[in-house]
């Protein structure tokens, strides 16, 4: 197949350290953390009452056409979404033809949950089931923008983010559209997070990624959408380009429903097909934004799979969690930290791994430890993997007007 | 209706679906399915769904003589389409929470809700290690579903992936599809279908049961189902560099609208047209829509 290179044109975040791009990557850098008590809902009985709460998003119906404000988390969608086309400065003419490919692990929770309700009172409304469909939140996208391009929603646990702009790469570079939409989104909720809880997943602590004294996640919620075009198409609309996507893989562990394979095996490959995908020398990665989540198994797991691939190389580059920082926001997860990746390569700063206290014999990088680092890069890697044992890789790259997988 | 590609044709071709014996049912359920008939290991719990695609994926392995242990498994990939996901455990895991408190959440049934578990649980008893996407498209699920694998076909990505969808029928999606105005005409059903996609100089190289060729997929959206479907057939047909558009396969009612399903027991369907020789063409295109406006298509040829 004939390859096209793909940009990445424009941004769009609602998180817990900020509901726009500039907040979120300000605070982010300036080592802040978004992890407080849950104030939105009744938290007793979960393993911790904190989570990366979005407080600062007020969301206007009627700036996106609707009567009826959606559920919570397709809220936090069009917030991202409208940030990220308006940062792309699409117009309708292009937004006709574009695409999208959504990521989310609950769809539509809180309004799960109201059904639910009705379910146990014997009263069960059924546009609360319509809102909660996973592909909901794609309808509210196409009346709001009018996207008529290939649509879907992938939902592959906490890889779901990173699976997204892949597959919407993909899209774009096998010819079938110029411009796709790529956004993750997810709300907290009492129940997924009861379940979360209960798995041990969720630490009783604090959050510290690849900490030797780190004992689990913690969650948050927001979203994060990012605009993918064809890189010519791009330069002639005369589009900021903020870098380039080079290649990406999904993969699964096959090994088990929620326990990472505890040396990488997975996650190595993934990163070891992305590269290969992406026609890129595992010694041109300058930066990892790596899943790490804090738990007792992932982090090292994820560790020794970036050792295997990068050799000694490994503990030559910055590898960050920003999980520390705004706390696990499952399926936005791997597209906010795709945004901060890109937001790496433009800026030339690696995100801190915040709340990092004690070194680990079996996490042995360099995790850029609670401060920013400056650092020039120009090419990154952003890794996430997920319950059920799905991986993805994206590789980024400053974008050159030269195709460097063409340069020999 | 039936448990493997032959009596799935069989039945077809004597018309004898579930819906012609049943008119007062509401819906349609695998009433006799054991999951046990399809796995070596015991399974302690598994929702429906999950059930459903296990078996799928043993039928379909099966049938096209893959020597599975021996299969390169970092390149075999599993894409699944489901509208709905695994919502009766969904139901029992929030239920329970809703009722008896967060600290008496089941860790199972929590891990086996969630959208991509019929997904994982596939990858782990058949050792899948490539890409395993589950998408939620509505009633083109399993539209996106083969998509995907074509692409990741064609790119190199895989050399054998299994793609298909998978929906079961609950009380929730009962309770919640009532009072829609959009409901399928066909009664809603349950089941899954599972598609072996090989790349095709490899699948000759080893002599496979070819059953048909893939020209195209393609996906698209307009203002309204009806456009959303013209434009999806006529960039399919783009994408295979047909001159003309193949005729349209009429999926018969006979398995009742089967959500994220659907499109790939329409493909089944048609191929059981070919082999029994009740084909109206040797290409089609097959097509799928939501109510929101957006459509699948895919064009299939005879193998031979």
């Amino acid at each position: 197949m004939n390859r096209r290179r793909v940009v990445v044109t424009g941004l769009g975040a609602v998180t817990p350290l900020g509901d726009n791009v500039a907040d979120f990557w300000q605070r982010l850098v300036a080592g802040e953390r978004g992890i407080k008590p849950i104030t939105k809902f009744d938290p007793t009985g979960l393993r911790n009452e904190t989570a990366g709460e979005v407080s600062s998003c007020e969301f206007h119906c009627q700036e996106f056409g609707l009567t009826d404000p959606p559920d919570e988390a397709t809220q936090f969608l069009l917030s991202a979404a409208h940030q990220a086309i308006a940062d792309a400065d699409l117009g309708a003419e292009q937004l006709t033809d574009t695409g999208m490919v959504l990521a989310t692990n609950f769809g539509g929770a809180t309004s799960w949950e109201r059904f639910v309700d009705g379910m146990i009172r014997e009263t069960p409304q059924p546009h609360h089931f319509t809102e909660f469909r996973f592909d909901s939140a794609v309808a509210h996208l196409r009346d709001c923008w009018t996207l008529n391009g290939p649509s879907s929603l992938l939902s592959i646990a906490c890889a779901s983010g990173t699976a997204a702009v892949g597959y919407a790469f993909d899209l774009i570079r096998s010819g079938q559209v110029d411009i796709m939409l790529a956004a993750g989104h997810d709300a907290l909720a009492p129940s997924h997070l009861a379940g979360l809880s209960v798995l041990r997943t969720m630490t009783a602590e604090d959050i510290r990624p690849f900490s030797k004294n780190r004992s689990g996640t913690l969650f948050g919620e927001g979203a994060g959408a990012v605009i993918l075009e064809e890189y010519d198409s791009a330069q002639e609309r005369g589009a900021r380009l903020y870098c380039e996507v080079a290649g990406w893989a999904q993969n699964n562990n096959a090994y088990h429903i929620t326990a990472p394979d505890k040396g990488g095996a997975g996650i190595s490959r993934v990163l070891d097909a992305a590269l290969a995908d992406a026609g890129v020398d595992s010694m041109a990665i300058d930066y990892i934004n790596a899943h790490g989540t804090g738990t007792e198994y992932h982090d090292p797991a994820e560790t020794q799979a970036i050792k295997t691939i990068l050799s000694d190389y490994a503990y030559e580059i910055g590898v960050s969690s920003i999980k520390g920082a705004i706390g696990h926001l499952m399926g936005a997860a791997g597209l906010v930290e795709a945004i901060a990746t890109v937001k790496a390569l433009q800026d030339q700063v690696m995100p801190p791994t915040v709340n990092y206290e004690e070194p680990d014999p079996e996490c042995d990088l360099d995790y850029v430890p609670n401060e920013a680092r400056p650092s020039s890069i120009s090419c990154a890697a952003t890794i996430s993997a997920g319950i059920g044992g799905s991986n993805a890789c994206v590789i980024l790259r400053t974008a050159r007007a030269t195709d460097p997988t063409n340069e020999v | 209706m039936a448990a493997g590609r032959e009596e799935f044709w069989q039945t077809l071709a004597q018309g004898n679906g579930e819906t012609d014996r049943r008119a007062d049912t509401t819906c349609l359920r695998c009433e006799d399915f054991q999951v046990a008939d399809y796995l070596e290991s015991e399974k302690t719990y598994l929702d429906r769904c999950s059930q459903f695609t296990l078996a799928a994926c043993y039928l379909a392995v099966r049938d096209a003589h893959l020597d599975w242990p021996n299969l390169n498994h970092p390149r075999v990939g599993l894409s699944l389409g489901t509208a709905f996901g695994c919502l009766d455990s969904m139901l029992n895991n929030t239920a329970r929470i809703r009722t008896k408190g967060a600290r008496l959440a089941s860790p199972v049934v929590f891990m086996h809700s969630l959208a991509n578990t019929p997904g994982s649980v596939a990858a782990i008893e058949y050792n899948i290690q490539g890409p395993t996407p589950t998408f939620c498209d509505g009633d083109i699920s399993a539209g996106t579903a083969l998509h995907y694998a074509e692409q990741a076909l064609r790119w190199g990505q895989v050399e054998v992936i299994l793609a298909g969808g998978v929906d079961a029928v609950s009380n929730a999606l009962g309770a919640g599809l009532s009072h829609q105005a959009n409901l399928p005409v066909a009664i809603p059903a349950e089941g899954a279908c599972i598609i072996v996609m090989e790349d095709e100089a490899l699948a000759q190289k080893r002599q496979a049961p070819v059953l048909a060729e893939v020209l195209s997929c393609a996906l698209a959206a307009d203002h309204s189902s009806t456009a959303a479907r013209q434009r999806a057939i006529a960039q399919a047909g783009q994408m295979a560099q047909l001159d003309e558009i193949p005729p349209v396969f009429e999926p018969p009612a006979a398995y009742g609208h089967t959500f994220g399903a659907a499109l790939a027991l329409d493909v089944a369907a048609a191929i059981g047209t070919w082999k029994l020789g009740k084909a109206v063409a040797d290409t089609v295109v097959i097509a799928r829509t939501t109510a929101d406006g957006r459509a699948a298509a895919i064009i299939l040829r005879d193998a031979g």
